[in-house]
């Protein structure tokens, strides 16, 4: 077996050198993409400038693999002072140095081409800083997991206790394909066929010179049946769009989280999942901030909540830093918590709802301006349409406003805040007060006429509203928090 | 009440309803004046060009857009005026909070243990004026900082210096 000494410089895996030149071969390929496509889509160019064009191919194929040998060989790693150091580059020389307590979480990712090598690629994340994080492109697992555990547990010798660890974990949740297309099914289809038609659109609109000129005549014969308006036409349209929307949905959803699972270790969480992508995220879970589940309506048929685990993050990486489970059982989910709030199972929540008024001020808001701009547009206003699109508006806005008020509402307890928010699915966010950093007391001057008040919550990854509750709640809220967090020793992170 | 089961009394923690909040400088005024003139006139600028070289632009549209913003900068000078006297802090062992806005008001609190770093910064006009202006980071990002500006110099590092002081404690 493999022992990595990280006490001295170490180079990552030699299959490295083909994952880096695949990489810078990928992003130069993808920006020069149009360019190709234009010298070979204009007939007569490809045969004039032949050779100028093989050559400058094959110029760029050897620069590429000079610098990926040239990469590789100035990259090194290794662990001095408790810091991880990481030099890398060869004209412009650059050390990244970060202290052993700091580092966020480990996590391993693989892509089509490293599952092909059986290297895996390790990236480092640090909280607090907007700076790049550390990424290593190859090692092989048992490399990785060295260095991980030696990253996450401030140890630089490690013994071969791997195996023994494994066995240790508790499997949490195991999604097989059947549990992923029930998850698919309960997701917001129409919002993914919604994003699949926006991006058929912008490649369309990007290439759309080349595709008009070849298919000039299908999208002429297509204008002329759209020019003829029937509603069998219309509905064949819906229910192809659903199809799609469906496939889409249960496409993506296999490629993100095929053959997920959630382990439960010594100190946190252990997240496998991906398709194409495979991706494994180590959390300790004093790391994380918040945790926030959400249900609606046909997940609750089909006994689904979908969990989200954010950590602390800088505010341009919110998405990588969190831990996204799409499914499991209810029960599952209790587990989950207490495992990570572990004074939730004996808390007494008290719950406080949110003020009739707050509905009022959104639903004016919200639906007046949209229904009074509906009649300004100039091919609507003045018509039985308006009219149509007045009640088409109205009706659903209203009822969707009523239910999120309704449905906006906070619990506390001596260490736990929950705020539920949504309207017709539901989520649960559920917050340690002492892993706050600051709170704000809000109150206009309408709210201070009928005694209410919001108070906003920041956290290192997110930040809460609690909207319209009571004057007298809201400062007892906002005194509590901060007793909160000054006396308490535990550390947010 | 808010809480059924707790074990300290609610009423006995300290509030912020009762303290004294020590408002900011008044000269903090001139620098919002100044502020609000330039930034009147880095938006009139572009007007201008455009009513001069765009000849289809009828004038009056150009005249139309400058008096808009001649009015909103009469208005945001006459405004300064009333929403320097809502912006105060109030410093406690243990958190620092701020208040300020006139219609929407908002009061910003910081605990000590939670920040992360703590800045004085000054601008050339600042500069003349003598005064600071102090941003406090914490993890949250751009929504957790805290910036308090119109501050003397000295109570600006006096600020600073109590907070390094107490972020000492929490290490």
């Amino acid at each position: 077996m493999y022992k990595a000494d990280l006490s001295t410089p170490q180079r990552q895996n030699l299959l490295g050198l083909i994952v880096l030149l695949a990489n810078s071969l990928r992003k130069i390929g993808w920006n020069l993409l149009p360019l190709l496509i234009y010298a070979f889509i204009k007939e007569d160019f490809y045969a004039n400038n032949k050779l100028l064009i093989i050559s400058s191919i094959c110029a760029l194929l050897i620069l590429l693999i000079i610098h990926s040998i040239l990469f590789y060989l100035n990259f090194l790693f290794w662990i001095e002072n408790n810091d991880f150091v990481l030099k890398r580059g060869y004209i412009n020389k650059k050390i990244v140095r970060i202290p052993l307590d700091k580092i966020q979480t480990v996590n391993t990712k693989q892509n089509l081409l490293q599952q092909i090598l059986n290297v895996v690629s390790l990236e480092v994340d640090t909280a607090g800083s907007s700076v790049k994080e550390v990424s290593i492109t190859a090692l092989r697992r048992a490399e990785a997991d060295i260095i991980k555990s030696a990253l996450i547990e401030h140890k630089t010798k490690h013994a071969d206790e791997t195996d023994d660890e494994a066995a240790d974990k508790n499997n949490l949740i195991k999604l097989s394909p059947s549990d992923l297309i029930k998850i698919a099914f309960s997701e917001n289809i129409i919002k993914t066929g919604l994003l699949v038609m926006l991006t058929i659109y912008s490649v369309y609109s990007q290439y759309s010179e080349y595709i008009n000129r070849y298919f000039a005549r299908e999208i002429n014969n297509f204008e002329n049946q759209l020019n003829t308006i029937n509603y069998s036409a219309i509905a064949i349209l819906l229910v192809l769009f659903f199809v799609l929307s469906i496939i889409a949905t249960i496409i993506k959803t296999f490629i993100i989280y095929y053959d997920l699972s959630l382990l439960k270790t010594e100190k946190g969480f252990e997240l496998k999942c991906g398709l194409l992508n495979r991706k494994n995220n180590i959390v300790p879970k004093h790391k994380i901030q918040l945790l926030k589940y959400s249900f609606n309506p046909i997940k609750r048929i089909f006994d689904i909540v979908s969990i989200t685990m954010k950590q602390a993050s800088p505010n341009d990486v919110k998405e990588k830093q969190s831990l996204k489970i799409p499914g499991c059982s209810n029960s599952i989910n209790n587990g989950v918590i207490e495992y990570i709030f572990e004074s939730y199972s004996k808390s007494h929540f008290t719950t406080h709802l949110t003020a009739k008024y707050y509905f009022i001020r959104n639903w004016f808001w919200l639906s007046f301006p949209v229904a009074i701009a509906i009649q300004f547009l100039p091919d609507i206003s003045q018509s039985t349409l308006a009219i149509i699109g007045i009640f088409g508006w109205f009706i659903p806005c209203t009822i969707a406003i009523w239910l999120s008020s309704k449905k906006r509402n906070f619990s506390i307890s001596d260490d736990i805040i929950s705020i539920q928010s949504g309207s017709l699915g539901t989520t649960i966010t559920l917050i340690e007060l002492h892993k706050i950093q600051s709170v704000k007391y809000r109150q206009s001057i309408f709210q201070q006429r009928r005694k209410l008040a919001s108070i906003n919550i920041v956290t290192a990854s997110e930040s809460l509203n609690i909207p319209f509750i009571d004057q007298q709640i809201g400062s007892e809220l906002y005194n509590y928090i901060l007793y909160k967090i000054e006396s308490s020793d535990k550390n947010w992170m | 009440m808010l809480f059924k089961n707790e074990s300290v009394d609610i009423n006995s923690l300290p509030s912020i309803d009762l303290e004294m909040f020590t408002p900011i400088e008044k000269r903090y005024r001139i620098i919002m004046i100044i502020n609000s003139i330039i930034s009147g006139v880095i938006i009139a600028i572009p007007i201008i060009l455009i009513a001069i070289f765009n000849t289809e632009v009828p004038l009056y549209i150009g005249y139309a857009l400058l008096s808009v913003l001649l009015v909103y900068i009469i208005f945001n000078i006459y405004w300064s005026r009333i929403s320097i006297q809502y912006k105060s802090y109030l410093l406690r062992s243990n958190d620092i909070l701020f208040k300020k806005g006139v219609i929407w008001k908002r009061t910003t609190a910081i605990p000590f243990n939670r920040i992360q770093h703590v800045e004085v910064k000054q601008s050339a006009i600042a500069k003349q004026l003598n005064l600071s202006k102090i941003i406090i980071f914490t993890a949250g990002g751009n929504t957790g900082d805290l910036a308090i500006s119109g501050l003397n110099d000295e109570t600006a590092n006096k600020i600073r210096e109590f907070i390094m002081g107490k972020l000492k404690n929490y290490v």
